[in-house]
């Protein structure tokens, strides 16, 4: 296993990624897409947008202006309510009840509610997409207490989610999402309850996902927390602007 | 702590042990499985009990006559077909037949008590009683001659109906156990929510899903099922010892067969896979519906 190495810290990702599945289909191709819930007014209109494989951006835009909503769709979390939206090349509406989840093992999500289960400790909620997907324990046990070192949780292994603070169960999420190695991960405002140290620190693990070829859109808040020269889609009223 | 050495925590399940959703199946399973032990073992004990009376009629017959015909019709009762045996019932076994109806009190020695003759048969097809009859009545002996045919046939339907009403019940308790886990599935589906919500976002294929509500059920199902096999077990024990105290044979007396324990070992595993397969395709159904909702 080749294992990189920042700032003296070994970074806990494998530096050739698993997925036989790359191919030069863009990770996320909308057009013409727009969403409602319900019978409710359309929250996306006539998105258009292009994520080409290893693309690393920004969404920011305003409270209630449709950024989750937006990731939701990419997440496969919600469906369109027109246009056509295309994962790694396959249109996301046709998708199979087979096919579906093995898009979904491509795609590492980081929510705002953190989504860990309670009665599992933070070792295996982070271990868990590895668990589904059939590793072994003692395959995955080693990138789980690394990749929980980086985010600074290697004290916590067995502690609960109800027992960390809103900070800590943020990293546990992140460290969730990236194990696998995703081809597209998707944050929504991932730095929002982390200090600004480690918020630094945290987008550092995502720009080295992105330098082994994973595509990585993170929705923030926070205009000092993108890179110069990183691309920024600017969403309000439902609707992109680049 | 080296970067290499960790105590590496222990696999935890990933539904939570202890579900407070999972116990009213428990419990209803357990009453299932009880009552499907009582009714089956019940079932059989008087169907076998009823096979019994029947064959002890069918390969029997009686004959009744006066005392001074016993002799003169016993050699014509042993030339005719099918019998294997026949044997004078005494004065003193006659009395004691009565002794039920009429008391302990002396019977009067001038009561006309019939005189039986007992006969056993190799075969009920063989012997004829009509024939029997017939041959006595040739003799000049007047004799009724008793195949226990109407008994019988009452009794086989008696066994019958008993059968068939156990069967029903059987059939009825394992409608109601599919309905039940059907039911407790979905509630468990409900209060897991949130942790299924994690595995299908991560990637979890739906019979992955299936297989955990599969094995969790079947196990609860298998644990309900042993524990009411185990009470049924003890009521069936209990009952046994009370029906061995003054029955006068009349009822059968219960007794833990072969039978009986093949039922108590098999209905728990029957429970399990109740449970188990149902609650992995109401799963199967349940997400698949779910999905197809939000992607259609």
């Amino acid at each position: 296993m080749v294992l990189i190495r920042l700032s003296g810290d070994r970074m806990p990702i494998n530096a050739s990624k698993s997925s036989p599945e790359l191919n030069h289909a863009p990770s996320v191709q909308m057009s013409g897409v727009a969403m409602r819930y319900g019978e409710g007014p359309e929250v996306l209109r006539d998105v258009d947008l292009t994520l080409p494989q290893g693309e690393f951006a920004f969404l920011t835009g305003p409270s209630g202006a449709g950024k989750s909503s937006l990731l939701k769709l990419m997440y496969l979390r919600e469906q369109a309510s027109r246009g056509l939206i295309s994962l790694f090349g396959q249109d996301s509406a046709q998708l199979s009840d087979t096919d579906r989840p093995l898009i979904r093992r491509r795609i590492g999500v980081v929510l705002q509610d953190f989504d860990l289960i309670d009665h599992l400790s933070v070792f295996e909620n982070v271990a868990l997409p590895l668990r589904i997907h059939g590793v072994k324990r003692a395959s995955y046990a080693d990138d789980a207490v690394e990749i929980l070192r980086w985010v600074g949780l290697g004290n916590r292994l067995e502690s609960l989610p109800p027992t960390l603070s809103g900070g800590e169960k943020q990293r546990v999420a992140i460290a969730r999402a990236v194990i696998a190695k995703p081809d597209l991960l998707i944050a929504d405002e991932p730095t929002g309850n982390v200090d600004p140290a480690m918020g630094a620190r945290l987008i550092r693990l995502f720009e080295e996902m992105n330098r082994i070829g994973t595509t990585v859109l993170i929705a923030t808040h926070d205009l000092d927390l993108i890179p110069k020269g990183a691309r920024r889609l600017k969403i309000e009223r439902g609707e992109i602007s680049s | 702590m080296s970067e290499t050495e960790f105590t590496l925590p222990k696999p935890q399940p990933l539904f939570p042990p202890h579900a407070r959703a999972d116990r009213p199946l428990f419990i209803v399973m357990m009453i299932m499985v009880f009552l499907a032990c009582i009714a089956a073992m019940g079932a059989q004990r008087s169907y076998k009990a009823a096979g019994d009376w029947g064959r002890g009629l069918s390969q029997s017959a009686t004959v009744q006559l006066k005392a001074e015909d016993v002799a003169q019709a016993l050699p014509i009762l042993k030339a005719q077909a099918g019998i294997a045996q026949a044997r004078v019932i005494s004065e003193a076994e006659s009395k004691e037949l009565l002794r039920p109806w009429l008391g302990g009190a002396a019977l009067p020695d001038d009561l006309p008590v019939p005189y039986l003759i007992d006969l056993r048969l190799t075969n009920d097809k063989d012997f004829d009683a009509r024939k029997a009859r017939r041959a006595l009545e040739e003799a000049g002996i007047h004799a009724v001659v008793d195949d226990h045919q109407r008994w019988s046939r009452d009794v086989a339907r008696t066994a019958r109906a008993v059968q068939l009403l156990a069967m029903m019940a059987l059939a009825f308790l394992i409608t109601a156990a599919i309905a039940t886990a059907i039911f407790a599935t979905q509630a468990g589906l409900a209060a897991r929510k949130g942790i299924i919500d994690v595995l299908t976002q991560i990637g979890a294929q739906d019979r992955y899903i299936a297989k955990l509500f599969t094995q969790r059920f079947g196990w609860l199902g298998l644990l309900s099922g042993i524990v009411g096999a185990i009470l049924a077990g003890i009521l069936f024990v209990i009952l046994s010892l009370i029906s061995g105290r003054g029955s006068e044979g009349l009822l059968p007396r219960l007794s833990m067969g072969h039978f009986d324990l093949w039922i108590l070992f098999l209905t728990p595993i029957l429970s399990a896979v109740i449970c188990a397969i149902s609650a992995g395709r109401t799963v199967r159904r349940t997400l698949s519906t779910r999905e197809g909702k939000r992607h259609n």
